[in-house]
């Protein structure tokens, strides 16, 4: 199995109420594994605020794993002891000018 | 001329400083001229290509707001409870430590509640704050952000389409190649804003080249007064003159870009008689028609023949058209006779524009440019914030796009260009690198942007959980709402589950940028605790509980005062080029860097990490650069990261300091991307009515009513509510312009820019028609009143002048002010905004621009 800390930022953390969550998913699981487990934890509206359409981030969501932004969903998280860690942040916010 | 860094206190040191300049958006490049500690002069740094060594009368004034001596000095805390205009704070001078404990607590206790109750709000002239702020902002955790009448006024329109036709903040003729350019509402090259001193360098080069030049404007200002040509229009009314030009070019003229339409937009999409797209079954892909096979397929199928780009066909069993020839049907009916009595504009003059329009897009003739051959289109249609400020702000920016499109000179030697939307980076490092790409549909996605919402694609509407409504309007950046009249009634209909209770500002005064002040003076009583970053106490600066005394640009760092380059840099080819932003003098007083102090705060209120997290997805600094988790960093360190990020560990901050820019050649591969990069844009904009039916859903059943009109796929004209008033007393149409000698509210309290504003007839003044001046009876330089239908009264002196539309009443810049702190700027000029209404019904139902033009009458 592969132990997996989310670290939520920001928005998230506050909406989801937890900062941090410790998972535990199988070897080969993808970013996309990370944010459906999520979603079972803390229901659609998470998703919501995190993917535009199923299987698509919102244009102002970042993931991270181990500090690295990750674009792709589909992005097999590697092993690292004594855990991975995937961040997620939401960058809500609008522009003028 | 050596450019130096700051150097260490001695007699008589004698330095050029590089810098850039903080007088308005533009960010031009400077060179400060320190002699013995002390500012004595600033010039334009012609090592830049920020400005390119000019300067215009803010930049050169700009001493004379740092050494203003009614500068805030130390952080201030109101002891009077009550706030209102003309409500004194009584300020008591705390401590810096006093103040952070406090606003400190407030931002935790806020965060550990629910962090959407922190309302940041910040001012535009200062584009140094965009990027702090927006971090800090994440990492708190709240949505509710925005630019005060920024975006609100000038660029919800503006920005939204530029960013969808040409993945840019906005549009200019590419000056070295355009041999007609046609502006809407424009002052590109010609007055403040986006590449200021760059562009107007470049437009001038382009006259004396022989570009020809038509200004379509109420007012015979700044762009009108330097071209071939000025079209008085009706204010409003430009997607009607927008489109019978196209008319004329398409159907008049036969005129259109096959090629370019055929490879670079939707217009061979198949459209069904629904409004949508035709589909493939299977994947979902918008089909197209290959007349080579005779059947349909999938837009990005690998081989294809020749598209259709007209005729009607069936696609399993569904009749259906290209989204041209729908388009093509649609303009059939903007005729000059159409378009004349709703712009005033003579019928023969909109059809010579038309026809002028197509012929100099010269299409089909190509150029060659550093050995590339290029297709050439010397015509370009502009538009900015006059034309897009209305109700109907997005078709009548959209109108003035499409004519660009249609005859293929978008982002084409000698057309209309986006600022710079591919960059290829730095020749050692490959950073700062960005390109559009295809999204959804195909259609362009841009490559960066000013915000993290792009203008493509949407997200789905769906019930607000901010202030500002953005969730329902998803093509909007600003919204009336975060300070409106019917802000509470709004907030309840759409149960949003709280309130703002903190209001973080950073130099915006929103009492007088957003529209009339009673409305905004509501909005601000109902939050319950304001801290403010300010350079004088301002009209907002009254309803604050904390006033922190900021730096001004000329004592400020930012490493990146000019990014993304969609923003500020010149368009066209020559040289990219990142400049920053130093001190050139030290902050006297109590002065802190809000930049500097920002990172403090995050600590105090316990979001080190989320801070350090927030700044790595903004600068996304390469490895080993990023921020580590827990370390607490200094804004001259983060700058420091930004830069050996972007051009090696050499070039960090110190380097920056001493040389001030770095500079690299452009690529035709870069300035003409289009024909690089395999991306398409809508000249067909099916999406709007898939947004229009789901914001409906959500809105109408909670008694908010979008019109439908306004989300169908192709532009028209639709009235503002001052068209279709019927009130004959109120016979004028009042709207306010930039004035070049101001930059919004700030500049009046500049003595240099005070007096040049009071020495020009104009700056301060209300114009109005001579000769309907003169049916009123009206005389140069009599006080008068001006109301609104709404019952709203401002005061000035009239200037009767030949430059303005007959039903035009012109007020420059954003004056009037009346904050005691301000004792310049005080009583001087027109404050226009105050017959603004601020409310949903008079914002556009698509992006929420503010509607810019109010119908009134004169009181003398």
């Amino acid at each position: 199995m592969l132990a997996v800390a989310v670290r939520l930022f920001g928005m998230l953390g506050a909406l989801a109420g937890e900062w941090q969550v410790a998972l535990r998913l199988p070897k080969g699981a993808t970013v996309a594994d990370v944010i459906a487990r999520l979603g079972d934890r803390f229901g659609p509206s998470f998703l919501d605020r995190v993917l535009r359409v199923p299987g698509e981030l919102h244009t102002y969501a970042r993931v991270f794993v181990n500090d690295e932004q990750v674009d792709d969903l589909s992005t097999v998280i590697e092993v690292q002891e004594p855990s991975t860690e995937v961040s997620l942040l939401l960058l809500p916010a609008s522009q003028g000018g | 001329m050596a450019a130096q860094a700051v150097p260490a206190a001695g007699p008589m040191a004698d330095t050029w400083i590089p810098s850039a300049c903080g007088m308005c958006y533009g960010t031009c490049s400077i060179l400060g001229h320190q002699v013995d500690g002390t500012l004595v002069k600033i010039e334009g740094n012609p090592e830049s290509v920020y400005g390119k060594g000019r300067l215009c009368g803010k930049g050169v004034s700009g001493i004379m707001t740092l050494y203003d001596p009614h500068r805030v000095d130390y952080p201030l805390r109101r002891t009077e409870p009550r706030k209102g205009i003309g409500v004194d704070p009584k300020w008591r001078r705390i401590s810096w430590d006093e103040a952070l404990d406090e606003v400190a607590d407030r931002l935790r206790k806020v965060r550990a509640d629910d962090p959407r109750k922190l309302f940041i709000q910040r001012t535009t002239t200062n584009t140094s704050s965009r990027s702090p702020f927006q971090i800090f902002g994440w990492a708190f955790g709240t949505p509710n952000h925005w630019a005060a009448g920024g975006g609100l006024h000038c660029g919800n329109g503006a920005h939204l389409i530029s960013g969808i036709m040409h993945a840019s903040w906005s549009v200019v003729p590419d000056f070295q190649y355009c041999q007609y350019a046609i502006y809407f509402g424009a002052s590109k090259g010609h007055a403040a804003g986006h590449a200021s001193c760059s562009n107007m360098g470049m437009a001038a080069d382009a006259r004396a080249r022989g570009m020809r030049m038509v200004v379509v404007d109420p007012m015979c200002n700044f762009a009108a007064a330097k071209a071939s040509e000025w079209v008085p229009i009706r204010p409003g009314t430009d997607a009607a003159l927008a489109l019978a030009m196209a008319h004329v070019v398409v159907h008049e003229m036969g005129i259109w870009d096959a090629p370019y339409l055929k490879a670079r937009t939707n217009a061979p999409y198949l459209v069904g008689q629904d409004g949508l797209y035709v589909r493939d079954p299977e994947s979902g892909k918008p089909l197209l028609w290959d007349l080579t096979a005779g059947g349909p397929r999938p837009y990005d199928a690998p081989e294809h023949g020749d598209l259709a780009l007209e005729g009607s066909f069936r696609v399993n069993g569904v009749p259906c058209e290209p989204a041209f020839q729908r388009l093509k049907a649609h303009l059939k009916s903007f005729t000059p006779e159409w378009a004349s009595p709703i712009t005033t504009i003579p019928v023969a003059t909109i059809r010579r524009l038309g026809r002028e329009f197509g012929q100099e897009a010269r299409v089909g003739s190509t150029i060659v440019v550093q050995g590339q051959t290029l297709p050439y289109r010397p015509a370009a249609a502009i538009a900015f914030r006059g034309s897009q400020g209305h109700k109907n702000s997005v078709y009548n920016f959209l109108a003035v796009a499409l004519l660009n499109h249609l005859v293929g000179s978008a982002d084409m030697v000698g057309g209309c260009l986006g600022f710079n939307p591919v960059c290829h980076g730095h020749p050692d490092t490959g950073r700062p690198s960005y390109i559009p790409k295809a999204g959804p549909d195909g259609l362009m996605v841009t490559g960066i942007w000013l915000a993290p919402h792009l203008p493509y694609p949407f997200h789905e509407p769906r019930m607000p959980e901010t202030m500002s409504f953005l969730d329902i309007f998803p093509m909007s950046m600003m919204s009336p709402l975060m300070a409106s009249s019917d802000q509470e009634e709004m907030w309840e209909r759409f149960e949003l589950p709280y309130r703002p209770e903190v209001l973080l500002n950073y130099g915006a005064n929103s009492l007088m940028s957003v529209g009339n002040k009673e409305t905004v003076a509501k909005t601000l009583r109902k939050i319950p605790f304001i801290v403010s970053f300010d350079l004088y106490l301002t009209e907002f600066s009254d309803f604050a509980d904390i006033v922190l005394p900021d730096c001004s640009y000329l004592e400020a760092l930012d490493s990146r005062p000019n990014f993304p380059f969609i923003f500020n840099l010149p368009g066209g080819m020559g040289e990219w080029c990142w400049a920053i932003k130093q001190p050139v003098v030290q902050p006297s007083g109590e002065r802190r860097l809000a930049m500097q102090v920002l990172p403090e705060l995050a600590d105090r209120v316990g979001m080190r990490e989320d801070f350090n997290a927030a700044c790595n997805a903004l600068l996304r600094p390469a490895p080993p650069f990023g921020l580590e988790r827990d370390r607490r960093y200094t804004w001259e360190e983060i700058c420091d990261i930004e830069l050996k990020s972007n051009f090696g560990a050499d070039r960090g901050l110190a380097w920056f300091k001493e040389h001030g820019v770095i500079k690299w050649p452009k690529k035709p591969e870069e300035v003409y991307w289009r024909n690089f990069v395999d991306v398409r844009v809508p000249i067909y904009w099916e999406f709007m009515k898939v947004v229009g039916d789901k914001a409906r859903a959500i809105a109408e059943p909670r008694g908010l009513k979008i019109p439908p009109e306004y989300y169908d796929p192709m532009p028209t004209w639709l009235p503002c509510l001052a068209h279709e008033s019927q009130a004959g007393a109120y016979d004028l149409y009042a709207f306010y312009y930039r004035d070049i000698i101001h930059t919004n509210s700030f500049t009046m309290e500049n003595p240099w820019l005070d007096e040049a504003a009071r020495l020009d007839p104009y700056s301060y003044t209300i114009a109005i028609n001579a000769e309907t001046g003169r049916r009123k009876g009206l005389t140069d330089g009599q006080e008068i009143t001006l109301e609104s239908e709404g019952g709203r009264r401002i005061k000035g002196r009239v200037h009767l002048t030949e430059a303005i539309h007959p039903e035009g009443v012109g007020v420059g810049a954003c004056a009037g002010h009346w904050a005691e702190g301000m004792p310049i700027a005080k009583g001087k000029g027109v404050f226009i905004n105050d017959l603004l209404e601020v409310d949903l019904a008079h914002a556009s139902p698509v992006n929420l621009n503010l509607d810019l033009c109010v119908k009134v009458r004169v009181v003398q």
